[in-house]
């Protein structure tokens, strides 16, 4: 749906979470050392805080990167009906299925518009 | 000093519960305004597209158009309503049905002449398809915001949960219009064309003597084809505008007026695909195979009762957004697999000397004839 603006919304997600998550880490670290030079037990409190909100943006900060947009490309598969000769190219505004497209370049014979699908790639 | 402990603990345990609700419905909150935003975004859009639609009509056949004019009667159109019959004494309701939606057509038609009336009917029939999925997206917007607004103005958790559980399906239904607004505005065929796609397909390999096109009823043809020893009546919209044609018209006028007297009628369309399904599944069944508001489904069904003409469908499997968008991969090649069993049903339950009527349900879209 709407991939440009989900596009836009992972962008600006991803980034909040990643200097969140980083925030986290740097403050984790630092409680960690806090604690192993003063041996004082609130340390531990922040840094059990520190580790659930840590879970909570890693979480969320999964979510968004299996978030996968797909691409799509369109599709004409325009197809001789004399010999069979077939052609793949992209549609334009206007192309129909069973519109004539020119001539063969094989047998030259009459070339009509078999399919117009879109197709997804990687 | 314990039993200040204890105090301290419930009081503790209490305001707990207090912020882990109220983050629950901060959340809740977010996420559905989220969402509202998204069909906000795509509704603006969905009105671009028609606007920026007409105003390449017009260019192509040369007219002026005046983008207050058109911008102030685009929004006139999608703010429109359709008010259904009332259905308190549901005797007749079919036939008030149907003669509202045609009103409602022809209105649309004439508004879109209005604005172009040097216009192309392929153009004006897109053009319509525009309007009506941009009319869609603006009630779900507007209706999904208005139960939004009521849970937070009655403080309601249970009315917001209720709309967030229906977030996600509605959400499938705005992305089909969103994918539908690319083909009405190039006239590429869509999903929902798949019936009228295998018509057009029997038509061409069968039609030995040229295509002899009849009118029938408004936007919708029949061509009579020679298949093995039976005569088959292919009846279907007329392409390559998004029409998807008048067929209990069509065969009323084949069955009752003309008195043609088919062993079997065989409907090809669409359907929705369960979620473990594959897309372009073929499966056949017993019955008429339509969908919208069952006005069609209902006046086919009522024929064929009434001269015991035996009903087949054949259903090509689909999820919701690709019913609507540009017809994808799979559906494409699942089009001979549809035509197979259509050529296997007429062979297999009908015999030579029978008539038969093959009807291609669905949007005509970018397939002729």
């Amino acid at each position: 749906m709407s991939e440009e603006r989900i596009k836009e919304l992972k962008r600006k997600w991803m980034m909040l979470y990643s200097a969140l998550m980083f925030a986290v880490i740097i403050a984790i670290t630092f409680f960690t050392l806090a604690y192993m030079i003063d041996k004082d037990v609130s340390y531990s409190y922040a840094i059990t805080f520190l580790a659930l909100a840590g879970v909570y943006l890693g979480m969320n900060l999964a979510r968004l990167i299996k978030l996968k947009i797909p691409k799509y490309r369109m599709v004409k598969v325009v197809k001789c009906k004399e010999c069979g000769y077939i052609e793949v190219g992209v549609p334009k505004k206007g192309d129909y299925v069973f519109k004539q497209v020119g001539l063969c370049p094989r047998c030259r014979g009459p070339m009509y518009i078999m399919s117009i699908y879109k197709e997804k790639i990687s | 000093m314990e039993g200040l402990d204890l105090l301290a603990w419930i009081i503790f345990l209490m305001l707990f519960a207090y912020i882990n609700r109220e983050l629950e419905i901060y959340r809740i909150i977010k996420e559905i305004e989220s969402y509202i935003s998204l069909y906000k975004y795509i509704r603006d859009k969905a009105v671009n597209t028609v606007i920026s639609s007409f105003k390449e009509v017009a260019a192509k056949i040369g007219a002026k158009i005046d983008t207050r004019h058109l911008e102030q009667r685009v929004s006139n159109l999608i703010e429109s309503v359709l008010i259904v019959p009332e259905d308190k004494d549901p005797y007749g309701i079919i036939a008030k049905l149907k003669h509202v939606v045609l009103a409602q057509d022809k209105t649309l038609t004439l508004e879109v002449k209005r604005l172009l009336p040097k216009a192309e009917s392929i153009d004006i029939e897109n053009l319509k398809n525009l309007l009506m999925a941009a009319h869609e997206l603006n009630y779900i917007y507007k209706a999904v915001e208005h139960i939004y607004k009521q849970g937070r103005r009655f403080k309601s958790l249970w009315l917001l949960i209720q709309l967030q559980a229906q977030l996600p399906f509605l959400s499938e239904y705005v992305k089909a219009l969103e994918s539908s607004l690319e083909s009405f505005s190039k006239g590429f065929p869509i999903g929902d064309s798949a019936g009228s796609m295998v018509a057009a397909l029997f038509i061409n390999k069968y039609a030995s003597n040229g295509i002899q096109l009849e009118e029938l009823a408004e936007n919708t043809i029949a061509v009579e084809v020679p298949f093995n020893g039976r005569k088959v009546i292919v009846v279907k919209a007329k392409g390559p505008s998004g029409v998807t044609g008048r067929l209990d018209d069509a065969l009323e006028r084949l069955i009752i007026r003309r008195g043609e007297k088919p062993s079997v009628v065989v409907t090809v369309d669409a359907s929705i695909k369960f979620e473990g399904e594959k897309s372009g599944t073929i499966v056949d069944g017993v019955g008429v195979a339509i969908g919208g508001l069952g006005i069609e489904k209902f006046n086919i069904e009522e024929i064929t009762t009434k001269y015991g003409i035996t009903l087949y469908a054949v259903l090509i499997k689909m999820s919701i957004p690709e019913a609507f968008s540009v017809m994808s991969k799979e559906v494409a090649e699942s089009m001979e697999k549809a035509l197979n069993r259509v050529e296997e049903i007429i062979l297999e339950r009908t015999k030579e000397g029978d008539t038969v009527i093959l009807v291609g349900v669905g949007n005509t879209i970018g397939v002729v004839p």
